[in-house]
């Protein structure tokens, strides 16, 4: 074996041709936390991966800052390694990933390293295709509206605040109120829904906990989801420059597979967190600072990643990539910098309230506030059917809320709506990890909105829903929920069927 | 106000452009620089200095870095290859194990030493 070795080392050594040409040289005239100022190499380009060699061995840097005289840059590697005067050379690439379809079901860094201990990713390098970091989101003749729904499995969100592939979609809320819960079902809930193209998942960490990634992958592991998913982790243990590179290595891979006509989901948790690790970059790197100390381009930083988002035509392959970008705010305060900011960058928005939470309202979904302006065209028939009616019970419902205390002095119209709004709110709420799949919301949704519930106890709101489900899936799989499934409608016969199965049901409830 | 080293090596060159003085100039150059407490940047201002002056001579600065100390033929055969105008700057450096390393301008390398040959072969 050390023969081998040997034999094989001595080959390459006699076969080893060095030419002495001129280079491009750097010299490395500033180090510390994780930046390095570079002189020479005056036709650097941006975002251009440049080499460090220290004594230590080679660390990679990218350029980022290209001023007069010098470049600043930001250390991808062990940055106590590299020294002044450490000599710096150009790879002629700017930063960029390595996709493929091995790449699901494992668990990278932002630079495409694998985090998980399975291995190497590609075992064949043929497969994999190198996907910039940074890319020019996709023009407007490349694109067309969103038509088809990415269910969430939330009652709540599927019907009102409903999100289409190529959408971009914010999930807004204070800690603790259930931003990545919705996420996370969301992603579950792609295996529930084979009437439409299987999504490609990629859940993007910036910033967080190493043990509540572990977490994630856990829960995607067990319930089976990590077949079409795939995480990018930068956690708050990686250097800002990993953290602040993560919702851009995630968007590569996502463009990926839009580019082979799949439709992939894009998860950014969160985008508060990626605005403080480019914050601590840009005041590293000596840009002036700006409102809160972001540097003047946090909008466009944000605005260039999102719009990377899209529902491609059908000439460019039919692909899309729908984006869910997650903001923490502060005791609920929308207005702040980064939240007004990307609320105009994207289609709208899910916000959740801790009152809402802590009220047992889960997903606590503010319905008032949530909005979602393109993904009503791409919602099913079926689903608008129930959804238009469902809204403006609770709008209704929200404004007649004050009365509810002294209930006993109202007419009895207002009773009924009260009473209404009250069972169709027990109705939209939902577990953890638990996302119901689209026809049975549907059948769910009608029943409430067309008065079955009424009659029905608050505290057996739930129950009802459990059992009339297991009902239909016993007696009427494939004249109610098989039939909404296939044609994402609520036709007149599909009707008539839900109809009288929910009077039969009633008797034996 | 505080003055980069730039600043301060741009005013040193063209006062110098002007004046016969030479000596007079830099000792008030020198006076300056302590006024204005700036005497650790000293160094960053001469080289900056000399760079303006090699560019504005039409010459390169050249630095010849060798593993040993070379024979004064090796030495002058080298320097003959470069302008008269170049500026240059030898140096020892047993960190390339042999050879010699060429740089121009700190931008452009001739590297020919073994250090750099054996960092390819391993890369």
């Amino acid at each position: 074996m050390s023969y081998d070795i040997i034999e094989k080392l001595k080959k390459e050594i006699e076969g080893f041709k060095h030419d002495v040409t001129a280079e491009n040289v750097g010299l490395i005239i500033e180090a510390a936390d994780g930046i390095a100022k570079i002189s020479g190499l005056s036709n650097t380009l941006s975002q251009e991966i440049l080499i460090i060699e220290t004594e230590a061995g080679d660390v990679p840097c990218l350029a980022s800052n290209l001023e007069e005289s010098s470049i600043g840059s930001i250390i991808l590697g062990d940055f106590e390694k590299v020294k002044i005067n450490d000599r710096v050379r150009q790879t002629g690439q700017v930063l960029s990933i390595k996709v493929g379809e091995e790449i699901i079901g494992r668990v990278v860094d932002p630079l495409g390293r694998p985090l998980d201990n399975k291995g190497v990713i590609f075992k064949d390098e043929k497969k994999a295709e190198n996907y910039p970091l940074e890319k020019t989101a996709p023009s407007v003749i490349d694109r067309e509206s969103v038509r088809t729904p990415v269910h969430t499995g939330l009652k709540a969100i599927d019907s009102m605040i409903p999100v289409g592939r190529g959408q971009r979609e914010l999930i807004i809320g204070d800690r603790g109120t259930g931003k990545t819960a919705i996420a996370l079902d969301t992603i579950l809930n792609q295996i529930k829904d084979p009437g439409r193209t299987q999504m490609v998942c990629i859940y993007v960490a910036i910033g967080q906990k190493n043990s509540k990634i572990a977490k994630i992958v856990k829960v995607l592991e067990d319930a089976g989801a990590m077949k079409y998913t795939c995480i990018v982790s930068a956690p708050a243990s990686a250097p800002a420059a990993l953290q602040y590179l993560a919702p851009f290595a995630g968007c590569a891979i996502g463009e990926y597979f839009m580019d082979k006509g799949k439709d992939a989901l894009v998860i950014y948790d969160d985008l508060s967190k990626h605005a403080q690790s480019y914050r601590e970059l840009s005041l590293l790197l000596r840009r002036p600072p700006g409102r809160e100390a972001y540097p003047g381009d946090i909008f466009y930083l944000h605005s260039r990643l999102l719009e990377r988002a899209a529902k491609l035509s059908k000439e460019k392959g039919d692909g899309s990539l729908t984006a869910l970008p997650i903001i923490e705010t502060q005791l609920g305060d929308v207005s702040a910098y980064i939240p007004t900011n990307v609320i105009s960058i994207t289609d709208g928005q899910i916000y959740l309230e801790s009152n809402l939470f802590y009220q047992g309202l889960r997903p606590a979904v503010n319905v008032g506030l949530s909005v979602s302006r393109v993904g009503s065209a791409a919602q099913t028939k079926a689903m608008k059917k129930v959804a238009g009616k469902l809204r403006l019970e609770l709008a209704q419902f929200r404004e007649l809320q004050a009365f509810v205390q002294f209930a006993s002095d109202l007419d009895d119209n207002t009773k009924k709506k009260i009473e209404r709004g009250e069972r169709l709110t027990e109705l939209l709420k939902q577990n953890d990890r638990e996302p119901v799949p689209f026809e049975k919301e549907v059948v769910i949704l009608y029943a409430g909105i067309n008065g079955y519930l009424d009659d029905v106890p608050k505290n057996r709101v739930k129950e009802f829903e459990n059992k009339f489900i297991d009902f239909l899936e016993k007696m009427r799989q494939e004249k109610v929920l098989g039939a909404i499934q296939k044609s994402n409608e609520l036709n007149e016969e599909v009707e008539k069927n839900l109809k009288s199965a929910l009077e039969e049901f009633k008797k034996i409830f | 106000m505080k003055y980069s080293p730039k600043s301060y090596a741009v005013a040193l060159s063209s006062v110098l452009e002007k004046s016969k003085e030479e000596k007079h100039v830099f000792t008030n150059f020198l006076k300056t620089v302590k006024k204005n407490g700036d005497q650790k940047i000293l160094h960053k201002i001469l080289d900056a200095f000399k760079k303006i002056e090699i560019k504005k001579h039409g010459g390169s600065h050249i630095k010849i870095e060798f593993a040993r100390e070379p024979l004064k033929d090796q030495l002058k055969s080298i320097t003959k290859k470069f302008k008269s105008q170049d500026w240059i700057e030898t140096s020892l450096n047993p960190a390339l194990v042999a050879g010699v390393r060429v740089t121009i301008d700190g931008e452009r390398e001739i590297d020919n030493s073994l250090a750099r040959k054996l960092h390819k072969l391993f890369k």
